[in-house]
C-alpha cells in the first residue's frame, strides 16, 4: 500500500528510459508513452483513494527513517495535484502524438516529457526541502529541453531567458536552503514544522521565509518575476505551453502553500502584507499585458499570469474559505488553460498563423473548438454557470470577510477585464467575418483531446458539490500539520522497527 | 576560516551579478555558474565547516563536521554541473542561428 506514493515518480521514470531505448521504433515509443501516462494517471487515481479512506501516506526511502532520510508524502493536497497534473499530462500527451512532427517523436520527446511528469509529481509528493530543490531541477531542466524543442530562434531564445532566470532562482533557493539548514539543523518538513512550533524568537526565519517564498514565486510567475513566462509559454509547443500553464506554475503556489502551512505556521502574519501586494501586482500586470496582446498564445500566457495573481491572493488572505478558493481556482486554471491552449493549438494548425487578426468566422468551419475555446474562456473569466465563477466569487468573498476591501474591489474589477480580452479573443478568432481562407484541417487526436477537458471542465461544474466538499476536506488538513508530523513520524518509528528486526 | 568563507561567497556572488547583467550571453552564463559556486560554497558553510575534520565519525568517536551539508553540495554541483552544460549547448545553437551572443541583437520576442 505504501508504495503506492512511489509509483508516480516511478513510472514516469520507468517510461521515460524506455522510450529512450526503444530506439527509432516510433509506433512503439508512442504505445509505451501512452501506457506510461495512463498508468500513472490510474495510480494517481488509486493513491488519492487510499489517502481518502486510509489518510496521509508516508514511504520512508531506502528504510533511512527520518528527519535523516527522504521521505514521500501524499496527504491529501499533494495526492489531489498528482492526479489533477497526471491528467492533464494525459491529455497533452495523446495531443502530442497528433502535433509533434514524427522525427520530434522519434528523438527525444517522449522522455523528456514523462522526466518532466516525474518531476512535477516528485515535488508534489516530497516531504523534503532539499529533495524538493532536486525535483525542481528535474523538472525545469525537461521543460526548458521542451520549450526549444522545435528549434526555432525564439523557442531558443526563449528557453534561454527561462533557463536563465530559474538558475538564478535555483542558487537562492540553495541558500534559502544553507540558511535554514544552519538555523534549525534538519531538512525534513515534518522535524522543520516540529522544532519552528516551538521556537520562542524567529531569529531569521522570516528572511528565509521570504527567499523561499522569492523562488516559489519565480516558478509561479509572481511580480517581479514573471517576464519569463509570456515568452516560454507562448513559444513552447502548444501541448507544453498547455503542461506549463496549466501544471508547472501551479508547482509553485503548491510549494508556497505547502511551506505556509507546514513548515513556517507562526510565521504567516509576517510575511502576509508582501504576499498580497506581490499577488495584486501581479494581477494587474497579467490583465494589462493579456489586453495588449495580438497573439493568441501570447495573449493566453499573460493570462496565466493574471490568473496566478488570484491563486497567490488566496493564498495571502490566509482564512479557510480563501484557501478553499485558491484551491478551486487551481483545479479551474489548470483544466481551462490547459484546454485553451490546446484548442488555440488546433486553430493556429488549421490557419497557419498565431495572429488573431488573421483569423475570423471560424465557428462555422470548427464548431466543436469554437465550443470548447468558449467553455474555458467563460471558465477562465468566470462567467456563472462553470465553476470558474465560485472560484472568484468564493474569493473577493473571503477577501471582504478579511477586511481587505480594496484587494476585493480589485479582483472584482481585474475579473471584468479578463472577461473583456478573453471574450474580445473568441470573438475575434471565432465570430466576426471570416478571412474565408481555406483551412488546413488539424489531426483528429487534437481535436478530441481539448474536447475531453472541456467535458471535464462541464462534468466538474456539475459536480461542483462534491469537489468543494473534497477541497474543503483538503483545507481542514492544511490547519492541521500536527496530524502530517505525527503521520510521518509514525512512519519513521515503523521504519526503524522493521529494519532492525532481521538482526 | 568563517570570515573567509563568508568574503569567498561575497565575491563569487558580486561577479557573478556583474556578468549576469552583461549583454554577451556567454558572460552571462559564467556568471551563472559563479553564482551557484557562490550558493553551494554557503551550504557548505552552513554546516559548522571547520578546517580538517572529517565529514565521518572514526574508530572511536572524536570531533567531525557534519557530513549532511557536504552530501547536499554534491548533489547542488551535479546539478548545476548539467544545467550550465545544456545553458552552453543552447546558446551555441541560438549562436549557430543567428551568429551572435549578443542578447541585444537576439532578442524577437517582447511585449
Amino acid at each position: 500500500m505504501k508504495t503506492l506514493v512511489v509509483l508516480p515518480v516511478l513510472i514516469p521514470l520507468a517510461t521515460a528510459i524506455v522510450t529512450i531505448f526503444l530506439g527509432r521504433s516510433l509506433r512503439g515509443k508512442i504505445l509505451v508513452s501512452l501506457v506510461g501516462g495512463g498508468a500513472t494517471f490510474a495510480s494517481a487515481l488509486l493513491l488519492l483513494r487510499s489517502v481518502w479512506s486510509w489518510g496521509t501516506v508516508v514511504h520512508v526511502m531506502g528504510s533511512w527513517s527520518p528527519p535523516f532520510g527522504i521521505i514521500l508524502v501524499a496527504d491529501l493536497l499533494s495526492s489531489g495535484m498528482v492526479l489533477l497534473s497526471s491528467g492533464v499530462a494525459l491529455v497533452a500527451l495523446c495531443y502530442s502524438v497528433g502535433y509533434v512532427d514524427e522525427e520530434g517523436q522519434r528523438l527525444a520527446y517522449h522522455p523528456l516529457f514523462h522526466l518532466l511528469m516525474m518531476g512535477i509529481h516528485g515535488a508534489f509528493l516530497t516531504g523534503d526541502i532539499f529533495n524538493l530543490f532536486v525535483f525542481f531541477e528535474i523538472l525545469l531542466i525537461s521543460s526548458y529541453a521542451l520549450v526549444a524543442f522545435a528549434g526555432e530562434d525564439y523557442q531558443l531564445e526563449a528557453s534561454l531567458k527561462y533557463a536563465t532566470i530559474n538558475l538564478i532562482a535555483s542558487a537562492v533557493f540553495l541558500l534559502a536552503v544553507g540558511g535554514l539548514y544552519g538555523v534549525m539543523g534538519t531538512l525534513n518538513m515534518a522535524d522543520l514544522s516540529l522544532k519552528i512550533g516551538g521556537l520562542q524568537e524567529p531569529g531569521p526565519l522570516p528572511t528565509l521565509f521570504l527567499l523561499f517564498i522569492a523562488v516559489f514565486g519565480v516558478k509561479a510567475s509572481l511580480f517581479p518575476f514573471y517576464f519569463w513566462l509570456p515568452d516560454a509559454h507562448s513559444s513552447a509547443p502548444t501541448p507544453i505551453s498547455a503542461m506549463l500553464s496549466g501544471v508547472l506554475i501551479k508547482v509553485g503556489a503548491y510549494s508556497i502553500l505547502r511551506i505556509s502551512s507546514v513548515i513556517f505556521v507562526p510565521l504567516r502574519p509576517d510575511v502576509q502584507d508582501w504576499i498580497l501586494t506581490l499577488a495584486a501586482v501581479t494581477m494587474v500586470v497579467g490583465a494589462c499585458g493579456a489586453l495588449a496582446q495580438s497573439d493568441v498564445k501570447r495573449l493566453l500566457a499573460y493570462s496565466s499570469v493574471g490568473q496566478m495573481g488570484y491563486i497567490i491572493l488566496g493564498l495571502g488572505i490566509g482564512t479557510p474559505l480563501a484557501w478553499v478558493s485558491t484551491l478551486l481556482f487551481i483545479v479551474n486554471h489548470a483544466l481551462c488553460k490547459a484546454m485553451l491552449f490546446l484548442t488555440a493549438g488546433v486553430v493556429i494548425e488549421a490557419t497557419g498563423t498565431r495572429e488573431m487578426g488573421g483569423m475570423g468566422g471560424l465557428a462555422r468551419q470548427m464548431p466543436w473548438t469554437a465550443g470548447a475555446f468558449l467553455i474555458g474562456t467563460m471558465g477562465i473569466a468566470g462567467v456563472p454557470p462553470l465553476f470558474g465563477f465560485f472560484a472568484k466569487f468564493l474569493l473577493i468573498q473571503a477577501a471582504l470577510e478579511a477586511g481587505h476591501g480594496f484587494l476585493a474591489a480589485l479582483a472584482a474589477g481585474l475579473a471584468i477585464v479578463t472577461l473583456w480580452y478573453l471574450f474580445a479573443a473568441w470573438q475575434q478568432i471565432f465570430w466576426r467575418e471570416g478571412s474565408g481562407r481555406a483551412l488546413h484541417p488539424a489531426p483528429r487526436l487534437m481535436k478530441g483531446s481539448g474536447l475531453v477537458l472541456a467535458g471535464v471542465i462541464v462534468v466538474g461544474t456539475i459536480f461542483l458539490n462534491p469537489l468543494v466538499d473534497f477541497l474543503q476536506a483538503v483545507e481542514a488538513q492544511l490547519r492541521q500539520p500536527e496530524a502530517y508530523v505525527t503521520a510521518v513520524f509514525r512512519e519513521a518509528q515503523h521504519a526503524t522497527a522493521s529494519t532492525e528486526e532481521p538482526k | 576560516m568563517t570570515t573567509l568563507l563568508a568574503i569567498t561567497i561575497g565575491v563569487l556572488f558580486g561577479t557573478g551579478a556583474f556578468l549576469v547583467l552583461r549583454r554577451n550571453a556567454l558572460k552571462v552564463i559564467i556568471g551563472l555558474s559563479l553564482i551557484s559556486h557562490g550558493a553551494n560554497l554557503l551550504l557548505v558553510a552552513s554546516g559548522g565547516f571547520a578546517g580538517n575534520r572529517p565529514p565521518i565519525i572514526g574508530p572511536g568517536g572524536g570531533v567531525y563536521v557534519d557530513p549532511l551539508p557536504q552530501a547536499l553540495v554534491l548533489t547542488a554541483i551535479v546539478i548545476s554541473f548539467g544545467m550550465t552544460a545544456f545553458l552552453v549547448v543552447l546558446l551555441y545553437r541560438l549562436y549557430q542561428r543567428t551568429g551572435t551572443v549578443d542578447m541585444d541583437q537576439i532578442r524577437r520576442l517582447r511585449g
